[in-house]
This record gives structure tokens, C-alpha cells and sequence, in this order.
């Protein structure tokens, strides 16, 4: 096995509330593998205060240069730097309009939040990532949201692939004070879906579009998907190890005991 | 570096995945057997974990059924075994009669616990360490592995039951890892107290306590659903249709 392939399998197993902890263990003793795993293991977001704009903004590895990173507000490093790396004007005022049209879209969705979107060139066209993060009120739950898509270029004029990966990172977790339990419970992780579409634009409105409805079914979608993971799956897992009715009680139960036992032999 | 950090990996492992963990450690160049073996009969002890002895008859690990030279015993079955970590078989059984033997009673009331209401690979501890306090140990452990379709789930019951002073206490541990297309971790725990006037009421009184568990753990699953999942992002927006991109931009303008 490759140390990356063992260090990935390693974050996908361990439990994600330590990610962050446990990717610096590993590069702790791994340094070689930094590049491969920052730009591949989510983390969950930082926020930052663009202190020009008065507006909070989202860290990762897509605005970092060095030890600084790039607000999306105003174009400018913190702590600032004088050659940092910039976007050509074409893809910088895509990036501009499309950080407004996001946060029309957290307004409706999540009514609260921080958004950042980020653009790069790439050869003749571009990429990016679309980043959300959501906290609840009393800071035990949160929610973040990773889209990095490319939009490349097909043999059609004003017709483009694009191509998404899509990562989000949900914690949820019982307030302490609640009277309603008397014990903890933590749901905490991350699910990835990935999607291509081949859509035309011919100007800035028609990619503001495509990228904003490739995000927003995307993550509609994936809110499906993880209701039922986090709250169905569970559920069905748990109880497939212990039942309140007595088994005894409930033929179909006994039956399931017996398949449980074949399918395990 | 020594990795110390990492090898505590081992410890921290998910259900059923531990010697998984251990080979992507190796892979990593950390490669210290005794570091590892140490961390895999800690994660095994942790997690109760069953192990084989003979058809039909499991034991669990712990750290208080722990010898010497990784040897572990069963006072239910009098024997003492060391384990092949692979196959989670006892190996090198032997009979073992250094502990009082569990009264029949006792074992009966607990299993009937497990053939009531624990379902897929159940095994049982049961631990007496001194025959004139009538102090039990007991260790219940339900797990259902699933690697093939990437989950892995445990039901763990830890508690004391003191004869004499009437009273059953511990917790019930839930731990679910799923991990197709991600990774996800449910943690769950639920105290266990409550008075019992002979014993046998026993299996009643721990069914009714880990009956409580479950509901309530499913009661507050469905919560967090319904009130913490739905603050976070809506299903639809609060306009209750889908956005019109065509328009966002002005809609912006306006709103500023």
C-alpha cells in the first residue's frame, strides 16, 4: 500500500470529529505526503474578518498563498503580500459576481451562514471551489459545505462541462444543558458526491447561472443523502444489534436473528 | 518523531476495523510491534470485544479479565485463552479455576437479556472476583459488522450488579462508523441506574433500563433531525422555490 492510499484510509476510518488533530499527526511523521493530503482531506472551515469590507470570509487551501489568505471581497491578502497570486480580470469579476449571487443563495437557504466563492484560471478556461459554513445558534451543530468544480471547454462555442465535487462536513451533537436526555450523543462527519453537467453560457449572467444551480441542486440533493445516513442508516444499524421487543415475542425478529446469523457465518 | 501520537490510532479504531488501522500505520513506515500490539489489546479491551472460543460460545476481552503474558480468562466458561488478533479466536484455551464460579441464576437472567433483545453477534462477560461479595461484572456486547457494505455498528451494555445492595449500574454504548462514500461516526451513551429488590428481577430490571436507552436514543436521533438538522440548511428556500439564477444578481442589488 502507498502511504497516501494509508493515510487517506486512515482519515476515512478514524473518527472525524479528531481530522484536523489526526492529519497533523500524520504529517508529523509523513511530511512529504503535505502537498497530496491538504488538497485532498477536508477540513472543516475557518472564518476570517476582511476588515476593508467589513464582511467575514472562508479559509482553505484555494485562497492561501504562504501564511496569508485572499479575501473574496476585496482581492487582498492578509497579512498582505505584494506579489500574491491573482486571478485574470475576466475570472476575477466572474468571481466577484458570483460571491454576490451566493449570498442571495445563503439568505434563502440556510438564512445565516458565511459563504466564499474562489476562481482560478486553468489553461483556457477556469476552476473553483463554492464554500459555506453554518453554525447552530448554540454551537453544537454545523454544517460545511466544499464545492470544487472545473468548468472546461467543449468542441462546441459558448458550451462547457462542468464537473463537481462536492464534500459536506455535518456535526451534530446533543446541547448539554438539554433536559431531554440524560446522556451524550454525537453524529459527526463528512459525505462526497461528485456530478458532471454540459451546459451553455455565453456571458457572466448565463456561468453565474450554471454554477449557481449546479451548486444549489447538488446540495439539495446531498441534504437527502444525508438525512439518511445520518438519522435512517444509523438507526437501521443500531437496530439490527438490539431489539426493545423481546425477540421472542416477534417472530419476524426471531427470523431476522437466524438471517442476521447465516449472512454473518 | 517517534509517532507515538499515531500508534494511539490503533486505540482510537473504529468497530470491527482495527486491523485495518494497523496495516495503514505499517504502510505509513511505523512499524514498532510491540507500540502495536500494546494499542490493539488496549482498542480490544476498550471495546469488549468477543472473541471465539468454541462453537457457539463467545467471551469478551476487558482489562479486568486480563492475566499475565496476554492471557485473558472467562469465569463463565473457566477458561483462560489467549487470543489471535486476525481471527479474533481464543487460542491456547485452558482451563481456569482461579475465580469463584458464577452462580447458575446469574447466568441464566443474562441470557435471557441477550436472547430477548440482542440481535446479530452477541456475547457475554460475566465477573465475580471475590465468592462472599456478591458483586458482578457484566459485559454484553451486540455487533453488527458490515464492511462489504462499508458500516460497521456496536451495542455495548457495561454494569455492576451488587446483590446486596440491590443495585444495577452502568451505561449502554452505541457506536456506529459508516464510511461508503465518507465517513461518518454516531456516539452515543445512556447511564443505567436502578434499584432491584432480589435478583430475580434481574434480566427485568436490565431490559427495562436498556429498553429506556433505546428509546430515548431514538427519541433524540429523530430530534436532532427535526429541529438541529433543519436550522442548519432548509430543504427549500424560505421563498419555497427553487432560486432563479437568471435574476439573482438583481435580486441582490435590490435587497443592498
Amino acid at each position: 500500500m502507498l502511504p497516501e492510499d494509508a493515510a487517506l484510509d486512515l482519515l476515512r476510518r478514524l473518527n472525524p470529529k479528531d481530522i484536523s488533530k489526526n492529519l497533523d499527526a500524520i504529517l508529523a511523521v509523513a511530511p512529504d505526503l503535505a502537498d497530496v493530503l491538504l488538497s485532498s482531506v477536508d477540513q472543516p472551515l475557518q472564518v476570517s474578518n476582511c476588515s476593508e469590507s467589513g464582511n467575514q470570509y472562508l479559509l482553505c487551501d484555494f485562497n492561501r498563498d504562504g501564511d496569508s489568505y485572499r479575501s473574496p471581497w476585496t482581492n487582498k491578502y492578509d497579512p498582505p503580500l505584494e506579489d500574491g497570486l491573482v486571478s485574470s480580470d475576466r475570472v476575477r469579476k466572474l468571481e466577484s459576481a458570483l460571491n454576490e449571487a451566493m449570498r442571495v443563495y445563503l439568505d434563502l437557504y440556510y438564512e445565516g451562514g458565511v459563504s466564499s466563492v474562489y476562481l482560478w484560471d486553468q489553461d483556457d478556461s477556469y476552476a473553483g471551489a463554492v464554500l459555506i459554513k453554518k453554525a447552530s445558534s448554540s454551537g453544537s451543530c454545523g454544517w460545511d459545505s466544499i464545492h470544487v468544480f472545473e468548468c472546461l471547454p467543449t468542441s462546441e462555442t459558448d458550451v462547457f462541462d462542468y464537473r463537481l465535487t462536492s464534500t459536506i462536513i455535518l456535526y451534530l451533537g446533543s446541547d448539554q444543558q438539554s433536559s431531554l436526555v440524560s446522556g451524550a450523543l454525537s453524529l459527526s462527519g463528512h459525505l462526497t458526491r461528485q456530478t458532471s453537467q454540459r451546459m451553455p453560457a455565453s456571458d457572466q449572467d448565463g456561468e453565474v447561472s450554471n454554477i449557481g444551480r449546479l451548486v444549489e441542486e447538488m446540495e439539495t440533493r446531498m441534504r437527502n443523502f444525508l438525512q439518511e445516513v445520518y438519522f435512517d442508516k444509523t438507526r437501521d444499524i443500531i437496530n439490527q444489534t438490539r431489539s426493545i421487543q423481546p425477540i421472542s415475542e416477534n417472530p419476524d425478529k426471531m427470523a431476522l436473528r437466524s438471517v442476521l446469523k447465516n449472512l454473518s457465518n | 518523531m517517534d509517532g507515538e501520537y499515531i500508534y494511539n490510532f490503533i486505540r482510537q479504531s473504529p468497530p470491527g476495523e482495527v486491523n485495518q488501522v494497523i496495516e495503514d500505520i505499517r504502510a505509513l513506515g511505523l512499524t514498532d510491534e510491540q507500540r502495536i500490539q500494546k494499542q490493539l489489546q488496549l482498542h480490544h479491551e476498550d471495546s469488549n470485544s468477543p472473541v471465539t472460543m468454541f462453537e457457539n460460545e463467545r467471551a469478551v476481552l476487558s482489562s479486568e479479565s486480563k492475566l499475565d503474558d496476554s492471557r485473558y480468562y472467562d469465569q463463565r466458561l473457566k477458561k483462560s485463552f489467549a487470543v489471535n488478533f486476525e481471527t479474533m479466536e481464543a487460542i491456547d484455551v485452558e482451563d481456569y479455576n482461579d475465580k469463584p464460579t458464577i452462580s447458575e441464576d446469574i447466568v441464566k437472567q443474562i441470557q435471557k437479556v441477550t436472547l430477548d433483545h440482542y440481535l446479530s453477534d452477541v456475547s457475554i462477560g460475566i465477573l465475580q472476583n471475590d465468592e462472599k461479595v456478591p458483586e458482578y461484572s457484566i459485559m454484553l456486547v451486540s455487533v453488527k459488522y458490515n464492511p462489504q457494505n462499508y458500516y460497521n455498528g456496536r451495542w455495548r451494555c457495561v454494569c455492576k450488579y451488587n446483590a446486596e445492595k440491590k443495585k444495577l449500574s452502568g451505561t449502554s454504548f452505541i457506536r456506529v462508523h459508516y464510511y461508503e462514500d465518507g465517513n461518518v461516526w454516531l456516539d452515543a451513551e445512556r447511564p443505567i441506574d436502578v434499584s432491584i429488590d432480589d435478583t430475580g428481577k434481574l434480566s427485568d430490571a436490565l431490559v427495562e433500563a436498556e429498553n429506556a436507552n433505546q428509546r430515548s436514543f431514538n427519541v433524540e436521533l429523530s430530534s436532532l433531525n427535526d429541529k438541529k438538522f433543519k436550522e442548519l440548511r432548509r430543504q427549500l428556500p424560505i421563498t419555497r422555490q427553487k432560486i432563479n439564477w437568471e435574476n439573482v444578481l438583481g435580486l441582490r442589488m435590490r435587497n443592498t
